[in-house]
């Protein structure tokens, strides 16, 4: 199942990167700001953990739990959990770090999120022990993150045997091969 | 032993079956709390189903029980799905290329009712018992087409056969929602525009907030929580002629 994943991501990966490249050939100044990948193992990637409240990076997507519980997604790392219950002075209480999470609902205590391909379910009944109840593989393709969102841009081409590409930082790039449209 | 397992087998397929029909039996509505989301989001709680849409197929879990994540089924949907919005016995999913509106009155049998298609981009879109209201923006990942605007749709009777009415130039919108007789749209940079849909199929702009650049919205009572590029920001919207700032997180 993992295997078939790994496939599928590295293969749009590449095919989505070699479109891009052989549509566009562009010679790309020595040294240029763009994007380089940023890559987890794939031993890493299934690793769901809660950790102290962390700065929101890539600000995604928002949830609100009743009226105490703000959730935001901070895109491919993960979520922040926020008290809301004075809305005048939110405080962040943790950060459940998901690889690939962007997507969040709730019931029951139950938050459903993604993590890449799989969707997985946590009991939030307690902040402060955070589990993971169930896994489902395999069901859930989102393309999203693939490349860097800027146009005309040049990136990093990403390598396959530094694990799954998931997300994209600016940088400095020297002589970058890749550039999206 | 395979006695055993046929046994435990049928004894399964009879529990299936057995739960199916109780959940029919109890409908979509549910009293069991399950939060808001905002109008980007790709997954839709409904009574005691969770409705997931990717690029292009809607799933379809069963969350009766808090501890059982039971995946049922997939359909397709079309290609670029973006968003869903769950209202009464419909969902709304909103594609790249347009609006498919489905009949969710057996849950696990949703029935496509209808599909208007517009100008490719990104939009998401919310709706009440009478308007749908959409927003299409450009970009990268969008089409490349420079139309940013809001759409509004009239709605039929029981909620169906949206008709196109009128459209709003914006910036370049994204995320929306409703307040009884109001409409927020998230215009990024732009700000937050305020419209009065009092008269739905002409919605009247009566305010922009600026100041952060806004790309999506959860109306939660008298509190408007904002999805920022860089955050959130907490709105008290308890008197809609003076809308107050009261924090921002990042």
């Amino acid at each position: 199942m993992q295997t078939n994943k790994i496939i599928y991501l590295t293969s749009l990966a590449f095919l989505a990167v070699a479109s891009f490249v052989a549509c566009h050939p562009q010679k790309a100044p020595s040294k240029i700001e763009g994007f380089a990948p940023i890559y987890m193992s794939l031993s890493q990637i299934k690793n769901i953990e809660t950790l102290a409240p962390q700065t929101t990076i890539n600000a995604g997507k928002i949830y609100q739990y009743g009226n105490n519980l703000t959730f935001q997604a901070d895109v491919s790392k993960g979520i922040h959990v926020i008290d809301c219950s004075n809305p005048s002075a939110p405080v962040k209480l943790k950060f459940i770090s998901i690889p690939g999470a962007s997507e969040i609902a709730i019931k029951n205590n139950m938050l459903i999120t993604n993590n890449f391909t799989d969707l997985v379910s946590l009991d939030i009944s307690n902040l402060n022990d955070i589990k993971v109840i169930n896994r489902v593989t395999n069901v859930y393709n989102v393309s999203e993150g693939l490349l860097p969102d800027a146009s005309n841009t040049f990136f990093e081409c990403p390598d396959k045997s530094k694990g799954i590409v998931i997300g994209w930082e600016k940088k400095t790039l020297t002589d970058p091969k890749c550039k999206t449209l | 032993m395979k006695k055993v397992i046929f046994i435990l087998a049928i004894g399964t397929l009879f529990f299936i079956v057995a739960c199916e029909k109780a959940n029919m039996n109890s409908g979509a509505i549910s009293t069991n709390p399950s939060g808001k989301a905002g109008s980007l989001a790709r997954f839709a709680i409904v009574g005691n189903y969770l409705y997931a849409i990717d690029q292009s197929d809607l799933s379809i879990f069963d969350i009766t029980n808090p501890s059982t994540l039971i995946f049922k089924k997939k359909l397709n949907v079309g290609e670029s799905i973006e968003t869903i919005f769950p209202f009464r016995d419909k969902l709304f999913i909103a594609s790249n290329s347009g609006m498919y509106m489905y009949n969710i009155t057996d849950p696990l049998l949703p029935v496509k009712e209808s599909f208007v298609q517009h100008i490719t981009g990104c939009d998401p879109v919310v709706a009440n018992a009478t308007h749908a209201y959409l927003t299409i923006r450009s970009g990268r990942l969008c089409g490349s087409n420079n139309l940013n605007v809001l759409e509004v749709y009239k709605l039929g009777t029981n909620i169906a056969t949206p008709t196109f009415v009128t459209r709003i130039n914006m910036q370049n919108p994204v995320g929306l929602g409703l307040h009884g007789n109001y409409l927020f749209v998230a215009d990024k940079m732009q700000g937050l525009v305020v419209f009065d849909i009092t008269n739905g199929d002409s919605p009247l702009q009566k305010q922009v907030i600026q100041g952060e650049t806004f790309i999506d919205v959860i109306v939660n009572n008298n509190i408007l929580i904002c999805m920022l590029t860089d955050g959130i920001a907490y709105y008290d919207i308890s008197d809609m002629q003076n809308i107050t700032k009261l924090s921002t997180l990042k």
